[in-house]
C-alpha cells in the first residue's frame, strides 16, 4: 500500500535522461550500444524518474512518475509548473510526491509571445559575467524545429537583452529567494518532497535551509546528483561506453543507482511502505560489460 | 513578546506615508494591535520607494532577512508590504549598473535614465499581461507561505483580491486603516 499516487519529477537533462534520445537520435549506435539489455529504448525508461516507475511497478505500487524535466531548463520551469499542479481541480497533495533537481543559475525562462509558450534562455560563467549561449522552445527535438526557427528570428535581441538584464550575483540572490519561497510554499502545504539536487546557489546553511535538509536525497549538505555524477565518472554515458559515445549525462547505471536511491528515501520519508531495495552490484557489472559487448560487436562488424 | 522592530517595504501607496511612530500607532493598528503587541518605542524600517516593484520587495526583504552583520530578530520584528498588482518589473542594467524599473504594459523604463534600445526592442516578445499576473499571484502566495513557516510577523496591503482564493487568514490591513 502506499499512499503515493502521482510522483511529479522536475528538473534539467539529468532528469530528462539527457544523451538517451533515442527518439530523434538516428545515429544507430545509441540502439546498439544500448540494446540486449532487457530495456526498453525510451529516454523515460534510461532517466532515473524511468528506472524509479520501473522499481515501482516491480513491486505492484500503483504509482505513476510523471517526468517534466526538460533539457536545458531550469527552476523557473519548476516554480509555473509546481504552480499549475496545485491550480488543478484533481489535484491531491497527500497523494502526490515531488521529486526535484533544483537547476544551477543562468537559465533563465521567458514567455515567448510568438510561440504563445515559454522558452530558455542559457547563459554560461566567464570571468565572473554571465554570457549569452543560446535560447530554445526545446533542444534535441526535430518535431520543435519550426519553434525554433521563430526565436532565431530574433536571437539577436534575446542575446542583447539578456546580456543587459542578467548579473551574477543578482541572478545567484534571486534563485536563492525563489527556491525559499518554492519550498516555504511546499512545506508549509505539506507536500511530500525529495530534492535529488539542492540549490547550488545556497553556500553555508542557514536557518531556512536547515528546514529542507531532510528532503534531501543524499544526506551530505548540499550533495545532489550532479556531485554523484562528478564523484563517479564511470557512470557518465562517455564512460560507460568505453568512449564510443561522447555525452556527459549519468548513463543507464546511474538511473538504477539513484532510483534505487530514490526508492529506499520514499520508504524511509514513510512515503512508501516496502523493504528497502538492495541495489544488485552483480547485476550492474553485468549491465556494464553487456555494454561493452555489444561495442565490441560493433567494432567488429 | 512584543514587537521592537517594525520594517515597510513597499512602493507608492507607502512610500509617501508618515512612518513616524506617532503615526504608526494612529493606525488604528485595528487589526495588528490585535495580532502584535507593538512596542511604543518601536524602531520603524523605511525600505519604500516610488520605484519599487514586487522583485524589489521579495529582494529587499531576503537581504534584511540574511544580513549576517545586523541578524534581525524575527520574532520582535513585523513586516508590512504592498504587493500591489502594478504590472512592473524590475530589471538589473549592466550598462548603468543599478536595478531599473520596467513599465510592462507601456513599455517603458521609469527610472530617469535614457531608454535602453535592448530592452524596448524585446519587451512585447516577452511580457504578457495575463503571464505576468498568474506568476503575480504564484510569487505572492509562495511569498506568503515562506513567511508562515518561517513564523514571520507581516501585514500585507494593496493585495490583489485574487490571493483570496489561495491563502486563508491573510494578515491584510488597508492603507485607510495605517494613516
Amino acid at each position: 500500500m502506499s499512499k503515493i499516487k502521482n510522483i511529479y519529477c522536475f528538473g534539467t537533462s539529468f532528469t530528462k535522461g539527457g544523451g538517451f534520445e533515442f527518439d530523434i537520435n538516428s545515429e544507430k549506435s545509441l540502439f546498439d550500444i544500448y540494446s540486449n539489455l532487457g530495456e526498453i529504448p525510451t529516454q523515460f525508461n534510461f532517466s532515473y524518474p524511468g528506472q524509479l516507475q520501473n522499481l515501482l511497478t516491480n513491486v505492484d505500487l500503483d504509482i505513476t512518475v510523471h517526468n517534466f524535466a526538460k533539457s536545458g531548463y531550469g527552476n523557473e520551469r519548476i516554480y509555473r509548473i509546481i504552480w499549475d499542479l496545485f491550480n488543478d481541480k484533481n489535484f491531491d497533495v497527500e497523494s502526490t510526491l515531488f521529486i526535484i533537481e533544483f537547476s544551477d543559475i543562468g537559465r533563465k525562462e521567458y514567455y515567448y509571445t510568438p510561440l504563445k509558450d515559454f522558452i530558455i534562455c542559457n547563459s554560461h560563467v566567464d570571468n565572473d559575467k554571465l554570457i549569452f549561449h543560446g535560447a530554445s522552445h526545446t533542444y534535441h527535438s526535430t518535431e520543435h524545429k519550426k519553434y525554433n526557427e521563430l526565436i532565431d528570428q530574433n536571437l539577436y535581441e534575446l542575446e542583447n537583452f539578456t546580456n543587459e538584464s542578467i548579473e551574477l550575483v543578482n541572478q545567484i540572490k534571486l534563485a536563492l529567494y525563489n527556491t525559499h519561497k518554492l519550498l516555504g510554499f511546499l512545506i508549509n502545504n505539506k507536500s511530500n518532497i525529495i530534492c535529488t539536487q539542492p540549490p547550488q546557489c545556497w553556500g553555508p546553511p542557514d536557518s531556512y535551509q536547515e528546514k529542507y535538509h531532510k528532503y534531501q536525497l543524499f544526506d551530505e549538505y548540499g550533495y545532489g546528483i550532479l556531485q554523484y555524477i562528478r564523484d563517479n565518472p564511470s557512470q557518465v554515458i562517455t564512460n560507460e561506453t568505453g568512449g564510443s559515445y561522447v555525452d556527459g549525462h549519468g548513463g543507464i547505471v546511474f538511473s538504477k543507482t539513484i532510483s534505487s536511491l530514490l526508492y529506499n528515501k520514499m520508504i524511509d520519508m514513510k512515503y512508501i511502505d516496502k523493504p528497502h531495495n538492495i541495489l544488485d552490484f552483480e547485476k550492474i557489472n553485468n549491465l556494464k560489460n553487456d555494454i561493452l559487448k555489444n561495442i565490441k560487436s560493433l567494432d567488429t562488424i | 513578546m512584543s514587537i521592537n522592530r517594525i520594517y515597510f517595504l513597499g512602493k507608492s501607496s507607502l512610500f509617501g506615508l508618515d512612518k513616524t511612530m506617532s503615526n504608526i500607532t494612529m493606525c488604528n493598528l485595528n487589526t495588528s494591535t490585535q495580532l502584535y503587541n507593538i512596542n511604543p518605542s518601536v524602531k520603524i524600517y523605511d525600505y519604500t520607494g516610488d520605484l519599487n516593484t514586487n522583485d524589489t520587495i521579495y529582494r529587499n526583504f531576503y537581504d534584511i532577512i540574511r544580513d549576517t552583520k545586523d541578524r534581525v530578530s524575527l520574532h520582535e520584528s513585523l513586516f508590512i508590504f504592498d504587493l500591489k498588482l502594478d504590472f512592473k518589473k524590475e530589471y538589473y542594467s549592466n550598462t548603468y549598473e543599478q536595478f531599473i524599473t520596467y513599465d510592462i504594459l507601456n513599455h517603458k523604463i521609469l527610472n530617469d535614465l535614457a531608454e535602453l534600445k535592448v530592452i524596448n526592442d524585446i519587451s512585447p516578445l516577452i511580457h504578457d499581461k495575463d503571464i505576468f499576473t498568474k506568476e503575480y499571484v504564484r510569487d505572492v502566495v509562495f511569498f506568503i507561505n515562506f513567511l508562515e513557516l518561517n513564523n514571520i510577523h507581516y501585514l500585507l496591503t494593496n493585495i490583489d483580491k485574487s490571493i483570496h482564493s489561495h491563502v486563508k487568514d491573510l494578515h491584510e490591513i488597508t492603507i485607510k486603516n495605517i494613516i
